[in-house]
């Protein structure tokens, strides 16, 4: 006898009301307002006027948007590449039988549960020139002509909020990692074993090949986080030193605050087609590389 | 069947009340986004008891005003004038202060929804907001008529020469604090009429082990207040520039003069004559440096005294406060308008007792307790309010040089230009002069354009 479903699908109405009112509405107004002069120098809806492409047309011919372009992949694909190494060596690590293991994971992990802004108030300690540890450490080793104006020097200031990130970051990563190498089977390493191959044959033709969808799902998500920087920029730089250290969101932000609304709606609008270009092109191609057996 | 038409029913049930229940959540309390901070606290001040500047007198039904305001703004000043008002009125003010960078596309956008407090504390300048002025009320008082013309040319509506809004605080004045010790040890002569006497100044404190020019560049603000004291001489020698730039027929990248005077400020970076962390020093290191007599001189504002006040009361007598210029035959004495005004917008929930607020804040009474806390040319004319040395300082030099407000003040009146410190302390980070001021440009030509400025559109 089969039973018949109690929950009608009535029930998902209020999460669905709530959704479009709060998110889907809202991202449709921008993308309307987008295309308007809208500014708080004239607030009245019936103030806005339609101006077609005009706010595109500034925006591409802005230098600060390549300047904040090249500032997000920048610190997309450090991040990237760094949380996604480091992450898997200590899920490697962790995932091996020994006493502390446990500790180890739990030590790793808790960055990635902090506030941003937290992190970024004590980063920005430590960054601090004059009575930072960071350089303090280093003058004390011997090391000081490694101290630098680690978030006012316009060279390094980027490198210094993507080493934040990745300190940051990397405990998520290493889980996801760690989840994925729990799924291999120990079958294949036993047989391994028994052919004699060594630990990077393993590692290559086992390891790698069956976590590859934990790859995607990093690789992805870590790509999308790098692309959408704000807190981490905005907490220890606001976009400075002389917008060295701008981004796609802080840009947006800053002509929000400026109050020139429809302009940063079309920052906002183009900001979303190039993280959705990338993301959806990346996906297909790793979900290509994915194997099983 | 019944079975299911029951469950039917239930689960509709359910769903309404879900729905109606996350719909009075959203509409149940109208809480502000930032934690209103009450100033029951600051009412036990010991405030003089001084007679009622009110003709009204306490009132008989008491009301809660809200003030909303920067969150800088609710100093201690501030709070002291509110509670003198409180103790005068009987009514109370709930104060609300937001992110100082997030106050002003809040307000507007309150006022656009009708959603509005009592009293709105912002600059007073009338030409900042034109999104404001048609939806506030006119103020009136004794204290209107006897604003300082330079104040008041600044708080008028263009459409019916009404006063809009009350300047409360000090005219501000800009310039150069310095150790009167590390000037004399120096054998430094003022004040510093030119450039040629601001670079022999500074070699000669350079010399002396001290940094000539304490320059906290990781504070956007302050990088600017060099070219504020200097670009007024640009303007002098050119009657119809200010008009050229406000009606976009010149860009600032396109006057030499005002490429020269940049080149200049950051002349004295490479000269050696700031100091070398400039990129990350702070406001609070360079009140160190000076007072500590680390430092020459450091660009401030005069209400920069409390600063010193506050952390430095020992050395406050050596610490004078100067014209400065980079400019090599013009110097004037920076005496400004007042930069904080108030506002009672139409749809004030309490418009009566708002503009009542007004009335007895602005009195002499009340001014005076204010002044007490932060010194300063007060913008009405005949009120005896406290002054700091440095204003005395800086009235004494204006006996002698011109007084006038910086270059926007002066010959860009109720012109946006934008955010012109960003530009300045991108010079100093290390940016071309030619480019920061053709991003500035661009800057202040978006934000006109948005306002509909004519030659912008």
């Amino acid at each position: 006898m089969s039973r018949k479903k109690i929950y009608s699908k009535w029930f998902a109405a209020p999460a669905l009301i709530f959704f479009s009112l709060f998110f889907i509405l809202p991202n449709l107004f921008g993308l309307v307002f987008a295309f308007t002069d809208w500014s708080i120098f004239y607030v009245g809806f019936d103030q806005v006027n339609f101006i077609g492409l005009d706010n595109f047309k500034q925006l591409f011919s802005e230098r600060l948007l390549l300047k904040a372009a090249g500032n997000t992949f920048y610190f997309a694909i450090v991040t990237v590449v760094f949380k996604n190494v480091i992450g898997l060596a200590l899920a490697l690590l962790v995932n091996r039988p020994f006493k502390t293991k446990n500790y180890l994971r739990s030590v790793f992990f808790l960055p990635s549960i902090l506030s941003t802004m937290v992190v970024a108030i004590v980063f920005s300690a430590i960054y601090n020139p004059q009575s930072g540890i960071l350089n303090g450490f280093l003058n004390n080793v011997g090391l000081g002509f490694l101290a630098q104006e680690w978030l006012t020097n316009p060279k390094i200031a980027m490198t210094s909020i993507c080493a934040m990130e990745i300190w940051q970051g990397t405990g998520l990563t290493m889980l996801i990692y760690l989840a994925g190498l729990q799924t291999v089977p120990k079958e294949y390493y036993e047989s391994a074993d028994l052919d004699g191959t060594t630990g990077f044959q393993k590692f290559r033709y086992i390891t790698v090949p069956l976590i590859l969808p934990t790859f995607t799902v990093n690789i992805t998500l870590t790509l999308i986080n790098g692309l959408k920087v704000f807190g981490q920029v905005y907490a220890l730089t606001s976009g400075g030193p002389a917008d060295a250290t701008q981004v796609f969101q802080t840009f947006v932000y800053k002509y929000f605050s400026q109050g020139l609304l429809g302009y940063s709606s079309a920052a906002g609008l183009v900001f979303t087609v190039v993280i959705m270009v990338v993301s959806l092109t990346l996906t297909s191609v790793m979900r290509k590389k994915e194997v099983s057996y | 069947m019944k079975t299911k038409k029951h469950l039917r029913m239930v689960s509709l049930l359910m769903t309404l009340v879900l729905t109606m229940a996350l719909v009075l959540t959203g509409c149940g309390s109208k809480t502000e986004e930032q934690p209103a901070a009450a100033p029951e606290g600051d009412t036990e001040q010991t405030v003089a008891p001084a007679e009622t500047a009110a003709s009204q007198g306490k009132s008989d039904s008491p009301v809660t005003l809200t003030f909303s305001t920067f969150n800088q703004w609710y100093n201690d000043g501030l709070k002291a004038s509110i509670a003198k008002y409180e103790e005068i009125s009987g009514n109370k003010v709930e104060v609300q202060v937001y992110p100082d960078d997030q106050f002003t596309n809040l307000i507007m956008t309150k006022m656009a929804t009708g959603d509005v407090p009592d009293i709105i504390g912002i600059h007073p300048n009338t030409t900042m907001w034109p999104a404001l002025i048609d939806k506030v009320e006119p103020l009136e008082g004794e204290w209107a008529d006897k604003l300082l013309p330079s104040t008041k040319a600044n708080v008028v509506r263009e459409s019916d020469g009404k006063v809009v809004s009350a300047p409360y605080g000090a005219c501000s004045s800009l310039g150069a604090t310095y150790n009167k010790k590390v000037f004399e040890d120096a054998g430094i002569q003022l004040p510093l009429k030119s450039y040629d006497e601001l670079l022999d100044a500074c070699e000669k404190l350079k010399q002396n082990g001290v940094t000539p020019i304490y320059m906290p560049n990781k504070d956007n603000w302050t990088a600017q207040i060099f070219m504020l004291c200097s670009l007024n001489s640009v303007f002098e020698k050119d009657s119809t520039l200010g008009e050229k730039i406000m009606a976009n027929e010149i860009k600032p990248s396109q006057v030499p003069e005002i490429v020269d005077l940049c080149k200049r400020l950051v002349e004295l970076k490479d000269k050696g004559y700031m100091n070398d962390d400039l990129n990350s020093a702070t406001f609070d290191m360079g009140i160190a440096a000076v007072a500590n007599g680390e430092a020459g001189m450091f660009l401030d504002g005069d209400w920069g005294y409390a600063d010193y006040e506050k952390d430095y009361a020992d050395q406050l007598s050596n610490i004078g406060f100067m014209p400065i210029t980079l400019a090599d035959d013009y110097i004037f004495a920076d005496i400004g308008s007042s930069g904080y005004g108030l506002w009672v917008p139409t749809d004030a929930a309490h418009k009566e007792a708002a503009l009542e607020f007004v009335d007895i804040f602005m009195s002499e009474e009340v001014l005076q307790v204010m002044y007490e806390k932060i010194p300063g040319i007060c913008p009405i004319e005949g009120y005896d309010v406290n002054m700091s040395s440095w204003n005395e300082e800086m009235l004494k030099y204006a006996e002698t040089l011109p007084t006038q407000d910086d270059f926007k003040g002066s010959y860009l009146p109720g012109f946006n230009v934008g955010n012109f410190s960003n530009y300045i302390q991108a010079m100093l980070a290390g940016q071309s002069v030619e480019q920061a001021l053709d991003d500035w440009y661009n800057d202040y030509a978006q934000l006109n354009k948005a306002s509909k400025t004519p030659g912008f559109e």
